[in-house]
């Protein structure tokens, strides 16, 4: 009883509001496109944008700017630069995800090291801060993610097409590059939308943890979606009550409890089948 | 004279420079049936690749005289490729999921399944017998129920031309038969053209109006009747090559 009546408590501050609505949004829409990403093995590609998202973070804090809008732009780049890469350099998909990410941190520890006096900032970017999202930052996840959701659901047949069988979606019309350049923009997107959620270090877990949850357990490709929509929503609320009642960090919580459901769905598909 | 459903003038296919196909002329008519057989790395697959803009290639393709990508917006090619690798067991789609995914070829944006999409989809499971396999994952399914689900994705929309690339690779004797009935049932029922890749001159060769006898070139081009006395064939069969591979 107790417990509920500090989460009660909680609930009521503006801070922690703000926690629960940009991280519930930012939920959904990694989740959204986590399922598209994880068949299609692009994962790492969220990995690597993360990566990336450390500079321009770094960048954003040096220029004494928004980092989200700062962000958007730069890691949307960095996306098209990975698309790029494997297409015409002939690096392997890995190999050119390695080399953006790489690049990225690079950058980013050259930016925090010359401009300085930014360093405790810059960490509460690295391990995420949901606790402090600004309003504005609020309503820069909202758009974000609401971007995400409405792109994922106009283009979700074409999206299937091109997840379960490139090849036959472009013999039925799909414009496939296209489709494909949409769905690695998208995830730079999400990228930058886990920023202040879970980090920059832990956000490709908002995107693949869900999906994979899902996969253990869903009956088809829209309860896939529908699954791990939920469990990254549930993992966003009950990462947030848990980190204000112990006092943990709130990213890594998030992140914790969406281990802890990937764990119990893995078993109950294998119970299953 | 109608122009045919598909024209083909000096169609190269080149690997690291390498010449791997080579048609200098074909066409195929619409309601056609043609068999194409070749030994093994004959470039069977890789003309049908060529034809459907799969694989780069020089020359001229075109289906109803207009390019792939045009002759795309109003019409529809039904394709079954060679190998089910592609498929991911652990995919979480349906059989009718993936069956539904053919019907979006001709549909706009933004995309949408209507009724009529649903009651084609009935029917062509129904007509290919994989009804009861509709709820169920389709990396689950045995490999010839999987070519079947494939193959009701290619027919669902109703295509112009039906490309099956061999449809028999995972499939045991009888439900091979089962596939080709259904298609040669198919041809007869929507005079669709119908081209079928196979190793095995045999199974197809009861079904088929022509055959394309491959060898990085053409080696034949006519009727079965024309296939058994062609010189062509006799010259090339007197060099030594196969004629007919038959799985195992």
């Amino acid at each position: 009883m107790e417990t509920l009546a500090i989460l009660r408590e909680a609930l009521g501050y503006t801070f922690v509001q703000r926690a629960v609505i940009a991280g519930c949004f930012t939920a959904l829409g990694c989740s959204f496109l986590g399922v598209f990403l994880v068949l299609k093995r692009f994962s790492l590609i969220g990995d690597g944008l993360a990566h990336v998202s450390f500079a321009t973070v770094a960048l954003a804090l040096v220029l004494h700017a928004q980092p989200m809008l700062v962000s958007v732009p730069l890691v949307g780049l960095a996306s098209m630069a990975i698309l790029r890469l494997n297409e015409k350099s002939g690096l392997h998909g890995d190999a050119a995800i390695g080399l953006v990410a790489s690049f990225g941190i690079a950058l980013g520890v050259l930016i925090a090291s010359t401009g300085g006096g930014f360093n405790v900032d810059l960490f509460s970017y690295l391990f995420g801060n949901i606790l402090s999202v600004s309003e504005v930052e609020v309503w820069l996840t909202l758009g974000l993610s609401l971007l995400v959701i409405a792109a994922v659901s106009l283009c979700y047949h074409d999206l299937f097409a091109i997840t379960f069988d490139e090849e036959y979606a472009q013999v039925t019309g799909v414009r496939v590059r296209a489709v494909n350049k949409m769905l690695i923009f998208l995830t730079s997107m999400v990228v930058v939308l886990g920023i202040k959620i879970v980090g920059t270090m832990l956000i490709s877990s908002l995107v693949i943890l869900p999906a994979i949850s899902a996969l253990q357990v869903a009956r088809s490709f829209r309860s896939a979606i529908g699954v791990a929509s939920l469990v990254s929503v549930a993992s966003v609320l009950l990462g947030i009550m848990s980190s204000y009642l112990l006092d943990w960090p709130s990213g890594a919580t998030i992140v914790m409890v969406n281990f802890l459901f990937f764990g119990v769905f893995l078993a109950a598909g294998r119970f299953r089948n | 004279m109608p122009e045919p459903l598909i024209r083909i003038r000096d169609l190269r296919v080149e690997y690291r420079g390498t010449p791997v196909l080579t048609v200098n002329r074909l066409e195929v008519e619409a309601g056609e049936y043609l068999g194409i057989v070749g030994p093994n790395g004959s470039g069977k697959t890789t003309f049908v690749k060529a034809l459907l803009g799969l694989v780069g290639s020089s020359g001229e393709v075109l289906f109803d005289g207009k390019p792939f990508a045009e002759f795309l917006k109003t019409a529809h090619v039904g394709y079954l490729p060679q190998k089910m690798s592609f498929l991911d067991p652990r995919f979480p789609a349906t059989a009718r999921e993936i069956v539904l995914s053919g019907v979006y070829c001709c549909k706009r944006f933004p995309k949408r399944l209507t009724a009529a999409d649903h009651k084609a989809a009935d029917e062509v499971m129904v007509l290919l017998g994989i009804t009861e396999l509709a709820g169920r994952l389709v990396g689950r399914l045995s490999g010839g129920q999987q070519q079947r689900v494939l193959l009701a994705r290619a027919l669902v929309h109703p295509p112009k031309v039906l490309i099956l690339d061999e449809p028999s690779s995972a499939l045991d004797t009888p439900s091979r038969r089962i596939l080709y009935d259904a298609v040669r049932a198919l041809h007869a029922a929507k005079r669709i053209a119908v081209m079928v890749v196979s190793h095995d001159v045999v199974t197809i060769g009861k079904d088929v109006s022509k055959l394309l006898y491959l060898d990085r070139e053409v080696v034949f081009h006519g009727t079965s009747e024309e296939f058994q006395k062609s010189p062509s064939m006799v010259e090339y069969l007197r060099s030594g090559q196969p004629l007919i591979c038959h799985r195992r």
